[in-house]
């Protein structure tokens, strides 16, 4: 009879369900509360914010630490930079991935295997940060927004996704649209690019992302603080908390402790502020991220 | 439309390979019109890297807004220098001075290595990557010669290598009191207003201090109605206060500085003591164990807003707790050195009154060595230091009896207010970023601007015996490389297995009746090795 009640009459177990669940909503919650965390952080009393009180409910009300992020230029000029590489990466990210993975469809390419090789290569082997800082340095580009833009505007391992989702457009298409006389841009732009919305999606949220949250080539290669992205900002107010004081002499130690107590709340706005155009990026794209995600086992 | 592509395509071939060519040349001499006198001055153009702060009110890229930085500029007119600053924020400096010398390229002339280490400054100048100053100072006036002879001849001691040559230049400040050398001290600091509303006296035993902890916690000092009142200690650290109560260096190795001769802990008279001393203030509940660890400084933060600290380790002088305290007129109060154990003279943890740290090298690519000459010549200059340490008389700081004190509004306090008025020393400005500053401060100047409890405290304290250096580089010599590797094989497992026993020996979860083991276990990691090593140092040290 028990068994009888822990079965649907489809035959799932609703035990297996409840288990299930029960592991969702525990990973949820670990996923969610440090976020949840932050931001209740964020909005408490300064005082109790610095005394790290809060734990489950905002204690007090304050959004002190959001006004002086609002009026701060430094952010928004960062905010702007940000966006800047962001727009211009995933634009030219999509660009050279199309224009990379439409060749590779042709069978008949001169040295297609060497070329495919070629590009696996230096998706495992890299020349390291010393030869690319000489390259960004000899190039010129050190201390320039191309600095950012560039380096990142070639995704191998996005090629390769291209072209594996373009693989599953059917020839057939490509063959008539020749037959009625179109040449290859014809071809790529009118037939392959519309039906390749969700793979554009998949690259453009994951560059959106990757881009959005990187840091390190600012860190290397723009020490111009006027052209750095939001993480950048947000590193070196976070930076400023981790002073080790008794490494200091006493001359020094007075303004760091200030510097370290003055910014203590200031620094989880600027986490939520800096998270929010990512979360509001994802729902949109969300439509077209489960069908590209699954790009490996689409067969034609 | 094929050969259109393949043209455009040899194009920027062409063009990536033209890119690639080095086009760097940094420094160099140029001639100005003759002057007056019909002679062509050479100017010196110099390329300076350094990091700076941009979140700090005085602003390294607003001073040319300052008249001080007018006046630094007359200095370097004079020796017909025209310097061109690079400059980096302070959180990225190290990656990016780390990338800048790993790749040799876009090097300065004068660069600021401090968060490179020494240890790896002196291997990349044996490889040529930087210059050595005393022969480079041999170009100028000999200022900056004589300067480092007479007037800071520990900058010299402490930075030249085994090979004779010194490959950068430090900051350097000298604390005096009545016209001596004299140390400024960190200490146990206690609630001194917990200490008048609860009616007792400043222990002078640590025996009195015990008690009264335990007094700030059973009658609850800071009426929160919790037992919560507690002293932020780690013991994982020898310089903490306490452990000189009981006539303990400050590090596994230490310089007894009287004596002269290098000492551990671990091996001194009253180490057992004070074991036991700290594991009774465990039990009590005086000492939190929660801030044991080496990242508990946001910890002790907390506790210091939420008034919960009674005692803590710090500058005797310091004025930067007591703001942060969420309390009415919070005040601590320096002790001690307390008496611990009978026959134990305590000791008091100093910073060094002759103090050189920070570093700057000049690098290969600097092509123009007589005007780095002129600069280094102003840059250890009397003149340089009253600019840096001092400012402008009448602007920044008054002479009264002899002494220097800083006017109104100039100080550590009022970086707000000098931003607004655009009035500071040079050392707010350019100090210990893009240049090293010098500070040749009177310590009556901190004195007299101190509360009269820490003031007279000071006082007291000044030339007290014995001491302990809370940085052992101060009085040691440049190892060599064989000593070097030495070190590196013995040091961090040394470290962590002396913090790891020191913890459980305070907390109890070792027991002293073993210790003829762990001091085995000591000496096999190398703890006597490491002694030797830097008492080599400290005697190379004291025979320059």
């Amino acid at each position: 009879m028990a068994a009888k009640v822990l079965k649907r009459t489809n035959g799932e177990s609703v035990a297996f369900d409840i288990a299930l669940n029960v592991i969702i909503w525990i990973l949820m919650l670990f996923t969610l509360y440090p976020m949840f965390y932050v931001f209740i952080l964020s909005i408490s009393d300064p005082v109790e914010a610095a005394a790290m009180n809060v734990y489950l409910w905002p204690k007090g009300f304050s959004i002190t630490s959001y006004r002086i992020l609002f009026n701060n230029p430094t952010m928004w000029r960062s905010y702007g930079y940000t966006i800047l590489y962001v727009l211009s990466g995933t634009v030219l990210m999509l660009i050279t991935s199309v224009m990379g993975a439409y060749p590779l469809l042709e069978k008949n390419l001169f040295g297609r295997k060497i070329l495919v090789y070629y590009l696996i290569i230096p998706m495992y082997f890299s020349g390291g940060m010393i030869p690319s800082f000489l390259l960004i340095s000899k190039l010129g580009i050190y201390n320039t927004v191309w600095a950012m833009i560039l380096p990142g505007a070639v995704g191998i391992w996005n090629i390769i996704l291209t072209r594996t989702f373009f693989t599953s457009i059917p020839i057939t298409l490509k063959e008539s649209a020749f037959i009625d006389g179109a040449n290859h841009f014809t071809i790529l732009f009118k037939i392959y690019l519309p039906l390749s919305k969700p793979i554009l999606a998949v690259i453009s949220i994951y560059t959106v992302v990757g881009i959005w949250n990187s840091w390190f080539n600012a860190m290397i290669y723009l020490p111009n603080v006027e052209l750095q992205p939001l993480q950048m900002y947000l590193r070196r107010v976070l930076i400023e908390q981790s002073v080790d004081l008794t490494k200091l002499p006493a001359s020094a130690q007075e303004e760091a402790f200030l510097k370290k107590m003055s910014s203590l709340q200031l620094r989880y706005s600027m986490i939520i502020f800096t998270t929010l155009p990512v979360l509001f990026v994802y729902p949109f794209f969300q439509k077209y991220f489960i069908k590209g995600a699954m790009i490996g086992s689409l067969k034609e | 439309m094929k050969k259109c592509i393949s043209m455009i395509l040899v194009i920027v071939l062409v063009l990536a390979v033209l890119t690639a060519c080095d086009t760097t040349g940094s420094g160099g001499v140029t001639t100005k019109k003759p002057d007056d006198s019909g002679i062509a001055a050479k100017v010196h153009k110099l390329k300076v890297l350094g990091p700076v702060d941009e979140s700090l009110d005085v602003k390294f890229s607003d001073r040319e807004e300052y008249p001080i930085w007018k006046k630094f500029e007359e200095m370097l007119k004079t020796k017909n220098l025209e310097i061109t600053f690079e400059t980096v924020p302070t959180d990225q400096y190290s990656v990016v001075i780390q990338t800048r010398l790993a790749s040799s390229s876009d090097l300065p002339d004068l660069v600021n290595v401090s968060t490179v280490g020494n240890t790896s400054v002196l291997a990349l100048a044996k490889q040529g990557m930087f210059l050595p100053i005393n022969k480079i100072i041999e170009k100028g006036d000999g200022g900056a010669k004589r300067f480092l002879d007479e007037v800071i001849p520990f900058v010299t001691k402490l930075n030249t290598s085994l090979d004779g040559n010194m490959y950068w230049i430090t900051n350097a400040e000298k604390i005096t009191y009545q016209g001596k050398s004299c140390s400024t001290c960190m200490i146990i600091l206690i609630r001194k207003d917990w200490l008048e509303n609860l009616g007792l006296s400043a222990p002078k035993t640590a025996d009195e201090f015990k008690n009264a902890m335990k007094e700030f916690r059973k009658r609850d000092a800071n009426k929160n109605g919790v037992e919560d009142e507690i002293l932020a200690l780690n013991p994982a650290n020898f310089n903490n206060g306490i452990a000189q109560w009981f006539g303990l260096g400050t590090g596994i190795t230490s310089v007894a500085i009287e004596e002269q001769k290098i000492v551990s802990p671990w091996y001194q008279p009253g180490i057992k003591e004070y074991f036991r001393y700290l594991n009774e203030l465990v039990n009590e509940g005086i000492l939190d164990t929660s801030l044991f660890g080496s990242n508990a400084g946001d910890r002790i933060n907390q506790k210091l807003i939420e008034n919960k600290i009674g005692a803590q380790f710090s500058y005797a002088m310091q004025a930067w707790l007591e703001p942060a305290i969420k309390s009415d007129n919070p005040e601590y109060l320096p002790i001690g050195p307390l008496k611990a154990v009978d026959g134990i003279t305590p000791a008091n943890s100093v910073e060094t009154p002759n103090l050189s740290w920070g570093t700057w090298a000049v690098t290969k690519n600097c092509k123009d060595e007589e005007g780095m000459a002129a600069l280094i010549d102003i840059l250890y200059s009397e003149e340089y230091q009253v600019v840096t340490c001092w400012g402008v008389e009448g602007e920044t700081f008054e002479v009264v009896d002899g002494v220097n004190r800083y006017l109104p509004g100039i100080g550590n306090k009022y970086r707000k207010e000098m931003a607004a008025n655009r009035i500071c020393s040079g050392q707010y400005l350019w100090g210990d970023s893009v240049f090293p500053r010098l500070r040749f401060a009177p310590m009556e100047t901190q004195i007299n601007s101190s509360p009269a409890h820490k003031a007279d405290y000071q006082r007291q304290v000044a030339f007290y015996k014995p001491t302990f250096p809370n940085d052992n580089n101060a009085f040691l010599a440049m190892p060599s490389d064989d000593q070097i590797e030495e070190v590196n094989s013995i040091i961090t497992d040394l470290t962590t297995y002396s913090q790891e026993l020191a913890t459980n020996l305070a907390l109890g979860e070792k027991s002293l009746n073993d210790w003829d083991k762990y001091m085995a276990e000591m000496k096999e990691l190398g703890l006597d090795r490491l002694i030797e090593i830097n008492q080599v140092q400290l005697d190379a040290y004291n025979n320059r």
